[in-house]
């Protein structure tokens, strides 16, 4: 995975100053304390954020036209870059490259710039429209709010929260996990043990395989879309599951019962566990497996 | 599938002028013929005045942000004062200046959304179907009374940014805000057929603040 990103990296550091037309090279390093807050703003292009060890801030890349100046400033450490528009009414997208403290809280902030974060070990904050958003690795928390863009987050230690409009969401480690959208699928593959999850849409479908830690809780919650739910088996947890008119398959126990004489709604509780598997939908269906 | 002729939002559509003339003839025939929409679309025009009448030069108090973020399920805190006042280019500032005017809008609906549900759901910070259970099915139908409220003048707010949105994000948008107007539409025909059936009402009221949620965030952004 890690070989895989450090690629996409190493291509848009080359590709993306071709396709932007004019350019200015920039590099710019300013210092900053190991945890304080580096705050990134660039609208439109690329972005590449990456922790290292020094107690610094390295901002290289290309502005393309249509941006005015790149701003790098520090106060008592805490830095903030941004690249920024001109007054000419041409959308301007920058392709930068920064590199920061990696336990750095770091919020980025952009419209429809391709985002890739790794290494980083403190809070990462990312407020999106439409730009894909990668990370990879550690930070104690991520938190990504997009409409439209794609959000991977792989490797991650603590919690996940994403929102998303119709962007797929896939999530891959965390133990504390939360991702909402309304039309967009949420892919979770946990690859450790999950405490916590929250996962809600209206349309979009969930994919949710995952160990669960002891006592854990997991809410599922669809109006049209799919779920799908992967676990070890039945000794994983103990399932409630009900749907007013989806289908429910149930692979690891009894098949689901009518709630009612005169309702279509299933309903299906069993299992031995002490977590807490929640799962509701309207008309999504619902499928239980061993993962 | 919904009727067309009373399709919330195309009557917010109507009522924020975003319509051609063709559909804003369709929309005045049908208001002529259905009293509920026409109350439906007094009430629109009375937020939208309220709306408008929000100040739009006062300054914010430095800690004022944070909290009103927490309430609206922000994450992001303002950075420090003095490196704000520093660090902010001025086009920045005009804008935030704005943003946070449209954000305090957004933040009075959601108080007094936050208010009254506070009485009525045991957690309404969740987001999920079984977290927004109300207590009772007594309550129900005033929890969704004030989720409308809230979503009818938060709409307004988000609508009156529609020139700092791309085509392309508002077009999204909407039509994600229809499947979750069509989601809220079969589940009250549910309900309708098996009335306090407490599974469909906590998948209403579900439906509801995911669409507050999305209406929020649009307030808060500018594409």
């Amino acid at each position: 995975m890690r070989r895989c990103w450090r690629a996409s990296a190493a291509l848009l550091a080359v590709l993306a100053p071709l396709a932007a037309g004019a350019q200015t090279e920039v590099e710019r390093r300013v210092p900053a304390r190991a945890e304080g807050t580096v705050e990134i703003v660039n609208v439109a292009g690329s972005l590449v954020v990456s922790g290292w060890d020094r107690e610094e801030v390295e901002v290289t890349g290309t502005l393309g036209r249509g941006i005015d100046a790149l701003v790098v400033r520090a106060v008592r450490g805490e830095v903030k870059v941004e690249a920024e528009p001109g007054r000419s009414g041409h959308q301007g997208s920058a392709h930068l490259e920064v590199r920061v403290p990696h336990r750095s809280r770091v919020a980025v902030e952009t419209v429809s710039a391709e985002v890739l974060v790794a290494g980083l070990e403190g809070e990462l904050d990312v407020e999106s429209i439409s730009g894909p958003v990668e990370v990879e690795g550690d930070p104690s928390a991520v938190a990504v709010e997009t409409v439209s863009g794609d959000v991977t987050v792989r490797r991650a230690r603590g919690r996940v929260a994403v929102e998303t409009v119709n962007g797929r969401i896939t999530i891959e480690g965390g133990r504390d996990l939360r991702a909402q959208s309304v039309s967009g699928a949420i892919v979770v593959d946990g690859a450790g043990e999950v405490e916590r999850a929250e996962f809600g849409v209206v349309s979009g479908r969930i994919l949710f395989a995952a160990a669960l830690a002891r006592g854990a809780e997991a809410r599922l919650s669809s109006h049209s879309g799919a779920i799908e739910v992967a676990v070890p088996g039945a000794s994983a947890a103990r399932f409630e599951v009900s749907s007013f008119s989806g289908r429910i398959t149930n692979e690891l126990g009894p098949p689901a019962e009518k709630a009612g004489r005169f309702t279509p709604e299933h309903k299906l509780v069993f299992g031995s566990g002490d977590a807490r598997v929640h799962v509701e939908t309207f008309s999504g269906s619902v499928t239980l497996r061993k993962r | 599938m919904k009727e067309p002729e009373c399709d919330d939002v195309t009557l917010q559509d109507f009522v924020d002028g975003w319509l051609d003339a063709a559909q804003e003839g369709r929309v005045r025939e049908h208001l002529a013929a259905c009293a509920r929409c026409r109350a439906e679309e007094r009430q629109l025009r009375r937020l939208l005045a309220r709306v408008a009448e929000l100040p739009r030069t006062v300054a914010p108090p430095h800690d004022l942000w944070p909290g009103v973020a927490a309430r609206l399920g922000g994450r992001r805190a303002s950075p420090p004062a003095e490196v704000e006042a520093i660090e902010r280019p001025r086009r920045a500032r005009s804008w935030n200046v704005r943003r946070w005017v449209l954000q305090t809008a957004a933040a009075i609906v959601f108080t007094a959304l936050g208010a009254a549900l506070g009485r009525l759901i045991p957690d309404a910070g969740e987001t999920t179907a079984a977290a927004v259970r109300p207590a009772s099915s007594s309550a129900f139908a005033a929890a969704e009374t004030e989720y409308l409220r809230a979503k009818d003048a938060l709409w307004l707010v988000a609508a009156s940014r529609r020139d700092e949105l791309s085509p392309v994000t508002m077009e999204i948008v909407r039509r994600n805000l229809v499947l979750i107007d069509e989601a809220i539409w079969e589940l009250r025909q549910a309900l309708a057929a098996d009335p306090g059936n407490p599974h469909l009402e906590s998948l209403l009221l579900a439906q509801h603040r995911r669409g507050l949620d999305l209406l929020r965030r649009l307030s808060a952004r500018s594409a």
